[in-house]
Parts: C-alpha cells; structure tokens; sequence
C-alpha cells in the first residue's frame, strides 16, 4: 500500500516534510497484528492484576502501540532500549509473548526467568532491553551505538524515553554528546503529555519537546504517532538519513496514553473526562485500522478475524504463563556474583 | 636489578598492554586523551592508539557512564576513568541500577566487561568534595566487583585481571601513591615488564606478625606498615593484610590471622559509620571459631563529618600513623 505521511522539521531548520512510501501490504498488516496482540494481551493482564494474579506495577503500552510497531520495523536491523512502558515496543522486536507474560507473572519461563519483572525486561538476542529508570535508556542505546559505528555492525542504537524523560540530565547530556560523536541513534520520545500526574507542558517553556535539540546540533522531527504505517513512512525516511548521513536524530511522536500511569492509579483522578475522550478518539488501533481499511489491505471481517486470532494467542500465553512454575528459590543468589 | 616503576606508570603499562592484546577494549574519561588523565595515568595512549580508542570526554558522568554499559552490550570493552570518585555520585545511577545490576536484572543474559578506574583519597587538602575514597559506597551495592592497589605491582596486575574478567569493576587508585610529582607519598616498586595478573578476591599478607592484626587497603595499608615498623621495637609483632579487593572479601584469610593474633584493628580512610570496619567486625564475630580467639577489635576511620580543608583539621579526622600507633600502644 502507499503511504502519505507529513512531519515537521524542527531542528536544525525548521521545515514542513512530506513523503509517499510503499509499504508491503503483509508488512502493514503485520503492524495491525502486533498492535491488536498487544492490546488484547494487556487487557488479560489488567483483569488478571485486578485478581492479583501477579505482583509490581503495571504500565501499559496501549495507545503507543503505532510508534512501536512502526518505528522498530523501520530502524532494523538495531538494538533497542526501552522504558517502563515497553510491552509493545518487545512484542514488535519479535520477544515471545508466552516468555514476556511469564515475566510479568514472575515465572521461571520468562524472558528474564522472573528476576527482572515487567520494567526490566531483557531480550538480547532479540536486541532488546529495558530499565526502569526514565531517561536511562539514552545514553545505553548511544553507547550501543558507538559500539555499532566502531564495529561496523551495520545496526542502529534505538532509545525510547518518555515526555517526562526529556527532562532528565543524563538525556540533556546525551542530546550533547550524540551528535558530536556522530552516533548512529535513533531517540523515539513518545509525548503522552503526562509524567505520570503532571503536564510536562506546564514544566518546559520549550515546545515542541523536540525543538530543544537545536541547541544541542542534534536533528529533530515532530510529527502523529498514531498510525502504525504512516509511523514506518517517517521512521523510514529518518532511519535512512542516520545511516547515510553518520548522524543521530531524535523524532517526538504524539500519542495518547489510553490507561493510568500505572493500574492502581486510575488516570480519572487526574484527566477531567473530555480530555479522556478525546484520547480514546486517537486510539493507534482505530487509526490504523481506518487506514488499512482505506487502502484495502484488510476488509472489516479480516480485522475481525485478525482481532479474534490474537485474543487466542494472547490468552493463550496468559495460560501458560500462570500455569508456568516459579524459579526456584536458589536461583536468588545466582547472577550477581 | 628488576625494574621499578610508580604506580601509575604500572596502571599505564597495563592499559597499554590491554589496548595492544584487545582490539575492542576502548578507554573514555575527562582529560584522558591529550593531557593523559589528571594523574597521567593515560599519558601517551591516545597518541599510541588513536582518538577512537583513547577518548576524551565531556563533563558529564551521567551520559559517559550510561553509555559505558550500552558500548558493552555492543560488544567493545570499555575502561572508563572518572576523574576523582567524588564526582562518579553524580552518575550513581548508571553504576548502580544500571551497570552493576543488568546482568542479575537479566537473569545472566548481560555480561559486562566494563571498568571504571578512579582516584580516591585525601591528605593533600583537597577538601570534603575531592578526598572520598567511598570505599564502602561502591561496596555497598550487588553487581560490583571493587578493587584497591597499594603497589604498582599489584595495581598491574590486578587492572589486568578486571579488564580481562568480563564483568563490572569499580578499580579505585589511591591519589597518594601515584607517584605523580604533586601528590607526596608514591614510592616505586618493582613491576614486570611482560603483562600478567593479580586475581581479585585474595588478600595478601604484606607484613606477618602474631600480635595484632591490621586489616586495610590501598594508602592505608602504607600507614598500617609504619606503624608496625614503629612499634617493632617494643617486641609487638604486628601482622597487616592488605584486603586488595574488597569485593569480593577474602573473609577466609582476615579470620585466619584474626585467630593467629586474636587483635584486629581496621584501618580504613572512609567514613566509620556503615563501613568496612563494621563490616569487618561482623564478619569475625558472625564465625564462631573466629569469634572464640578475637580479644580485641578496633577502628580507625573518618569519623561522622565530612573532610575539612585546613590541614590540622584534615589531620584529625583521616587515619594517620598516629592514630594506629595509639591503638596498638594500648594492646601491648
């Protein structure tokens, strides 16, 4: 399918940009999936919380699905560290949905044989972590990076951070270093508006987020997160400039969070309700379902089939993992020596 | 005669040996590249491998760290300096929650090969923000390997054993025995020229006795030897292990000379509340045939306050050949 996509340059020029990309449709339809896995498996996690099935927090990824789907797909190959909202982001880097809910359920079958969690989750082979501190995914990806340049791994550095990450010093420094280092790195800043409670807009008098990179020489893009293909089309085209270019860059993409920080803190305490409805009206999954629908890639009953398939496999790995044992007790005291 | 070099001289030939057996061991920090680090410790480096291999950095601890663990996943192996571990607080998170804890975060995937190298302690009046050693800080956490010289051969080779380990070392070099012309105390001691290694984790018996033991590390275990000498005369025999490592602890070998002399006397220049003395304490007293034979146990340390500038005021609060001498005095 052919995908339009526009997105504002804001640094170092600020710049109108717009481009028309093929997309495979089996590659648009692969998004979709993902996307409806993810949601239909965080909607059987949070129930399962709710009957404290598990233990932690939880923070989901449902409205930042698109960014995931589309900008991984677009960096490969790369390696990518990701936040304490990182579901969608593993599930689009190929980690097994089966080892990701067994993590989460703290089982030995997990990606991390339960000592990680749902922050801390960990795929290398899949090139792919996470931390659970915000903006500490920065300066790892750019490390990454530096060692991708150096070996010429042919990869990319992709670090995702948060609206409220930008505020960080380790994330300013790095904005610093990147682009004089020349590092192959990818900063995918999904702005949700909210660290945690607070407006990241009533703390920054810089806006968009993204236009602080000016100061820093680091190229810098702005543009909607919310539909998976048109996400890949701008990924793509930026994606491609840092590996010709020798160069990184940062792009914010706007997206919705649908659910509350976390799920004990019901966003309701602190979104009055048009703002909420007006969030459920940008849900990545009804963007990017209207936009294969447009295309004729899907049909309303294929994406009925799609939906009912994923809901299977994604209770499916809930049963398993809630079925999985535990690890066994000795292995507290191994890894760390 | 063997050859003789100061101790950064042998931290340089280490580095350099490692760069030359390693092609993917890289080294970044402040001031390393041209100037060769503020206590020469990479003199003439980048010049020998180049700005991609030897690298300076900005003056931001939080990005180079967190980068550190990031070039590691990537597959090359970073020694990175800190100019002084005072400021290496400012990126605790990336040695502590990230660095030190990825591997076990990771159930094993993450091995690490990083080392972060840097100058500790005082006594030249540098004041209460550039004369930690932090000894027990970087201890504190699980994760970190941490390792402290008092001789360059050991400073060889134990830089050797932690860049060839493949795991996270915090590799902490004594200011005062450096050698470097601005710091007084660094002697030169005999190093080989050929590259080999210290293993970490074992003690050292630096001085045998039977009277009392000293337990301490790095400059420490230099006033811990005046000491001894100082009261040899008197016919007090004092025995003083240098811990070399103090993660991990060779904890067999301080109990065995703890019940040889059944007097153990922590010398350790870092903050005496929640530290190595402490810590030393519970270990002997933990063991019970340890516990059976210890008559004596005592410390000498930094008392609560941070380090003050004025050089009487330093004197008092830093361990010092006196204060030893004044608690062995009593023991005899």
């Amino acid at each position: 399918m052919q995908v339009r996509c526009s997105y504002l340059q804001v640094s170092p020029e600020v710049e109108s940009h717009s481009a028309s990309r093929e997309i495979a449709d089996d590659r648009a339809r692969a998004y979709l999936r993902t996307m409806l896995l993810c949601r239909a498996l965080e909607t059987g996690l949070t129930e399962a919380y709710g009957r404290v099935e598990f233990r932690g927090e939880l923070h989901l990824s449902a409205g930042h699905e698109a960014v995931a789907a589309g900008v991984v797909d677009a960096a490969e190959p790369c390696f990518v560290v990701g936040t304490h909202r990182s579901h969608a982001v593993a599930l689009s880097k190929g980690v097994d949905p089966t080892a990701l809910a067994a993590e989460i359920y703290g089982r030995d079958s997990g990606v991390c044989h339960g000592k990680g969690g749902h922050m801390h989750l960990t795929a290398l082979d899949r090139g792919f972590l996470t931390t659970g501190i915000v903006g500490a995914t920065v300066p790892i990806a750019a490390g990454y990076a530096l060692s991708a340049r150096q070996l010429n791994l042919g990869r990319i550095g992709v670090a995702f951070l948060g609206d409220g990450a930008m505020n960080q010093g380790a994330v300013l420094e790095t904005l610093n270093l990147a682009p004089a280092w020349k590092l192959p790195l990818l900063l995918v800043v999904e702005n949700n508006e909210l660290a945690f409670s607070t407006r990241t807009a009533d703390l920054s008098s810089i806006r968009p987020l993204a236009a602080r990179c000016r100061g820093f020489g680091m190229d810098a893009y702005v543009a909607d997160g919310t539909d998976a293909t048109v996400v890949w089309a701008i990924a793509a085209e930026i994606v491609h400039r840092i590996r010709a270019g020798g160069k990184p860059a940062l792009i914010e993409f706007q997206v919705p969070r649908l659910s509350g920080h976390l799920e004990v803190v019901d966003f309701e305490e602190y979104l009055a309700e048009e703002e909420k409805r007006r969030r459920v009206a940008q849900d990545p999954l009804g963007r990017t379902e209207e936009s294969l629908l447009r295309a004729g890639v899907l049909d309303r009953a294929g994406i009925e089939a799609l939906t009912s398939e994923v809901k299977e496999e994604a209770e499916r790995a809930l049963e398993a993992a809630r079925a999985a044992p535990f690890p066994d007790v000795t292995s507290a005291t191994t890894d760390s020596e | 005669m063997a050859r003789e070099l100061y101790l950064y001289e042998a931290l340089n030939e280490a580095l350099a040996q490692r760069l030359t057996e390693d092609d993917r061991t890289i080294l970044l920090g402040e001031d390393i590249g041209r100037m060769g680090g503020a206590f020469w410790v990479t003199k003439g480096l980048q010049e020998r491998f180049g700005v991609e291999r030897v690298r300076d950095t900005p003056i931001s601890e939080s990005a180079f760290l967190g980068m550190a663990v990031g070039i590691a996943l990537g597959g090359l192996h970073p020694i990175v300096e800190v100019q002084l571990a005072d400021v290496a607080l400012v990126a605790l998170d990336a040695i502590v929650n990230e660095l030190a804890k990825l591997r076990y975060m990771s159930g094993g995937q993450a091995n690490l090969p990083v080392v972060i190298r840097a100058p500790v302690g005082g006594y030249y009046g540098d004041a209460a923000q550039h004369s930690q050693t932090l000894y027990a800080t970087f201890s504190h956490f699980p994760g970190l390997a941490v390792v402290v010289p008092s001789d360059p051969f050991d400073a060889k080779g134990l830089l050797l054993s932690a860049a060839r380990g493949g795991r996270p070392v915090v590799f902490l070099e004594h200011k005062q025995l450096y050698g470097v012309p601005f710091m007084q105390y660094g002697t030169k001691g005999a190093v080989p020229e050929e590259p080999y290694t210290v293993p970490l984790g074992a003690a050292k018996v630096v001085r045998p006795g039977s009277s009392a033991t000293i337990v301490s590390v790095g400059y420490g275990v230099h006033l811990a030897l005046e000491a001894a000498q100082e009261l040899s005369d008197s016919g007090f025999d004092v025995e003083v292990v240098d811990l070399r490592c103090l993660k991990p602890l060779d904890v067999a070998a301080v109990r065995r000379s703890a019940e040889k002399t059944g007097r153990v006397l922590v010398v350790d220049e870092d903050y005496s509340s929640y530290g190595l003395s402490g810590e030393i304490a519970a270990l002997l007293l933990e063991h019970e045939p340890t516990r059976a034979r210890l008559r004596s146990f005592a410390r000498v340390a930094i008392p609560d306050v941070p380090i003050p500038f004025s050089e009487p005021l330093e004197e008092a609060v830093l361990p010092s050949t006196a204060r030893v001498v004044e608690v062995l005095r009593r023991w005899t």
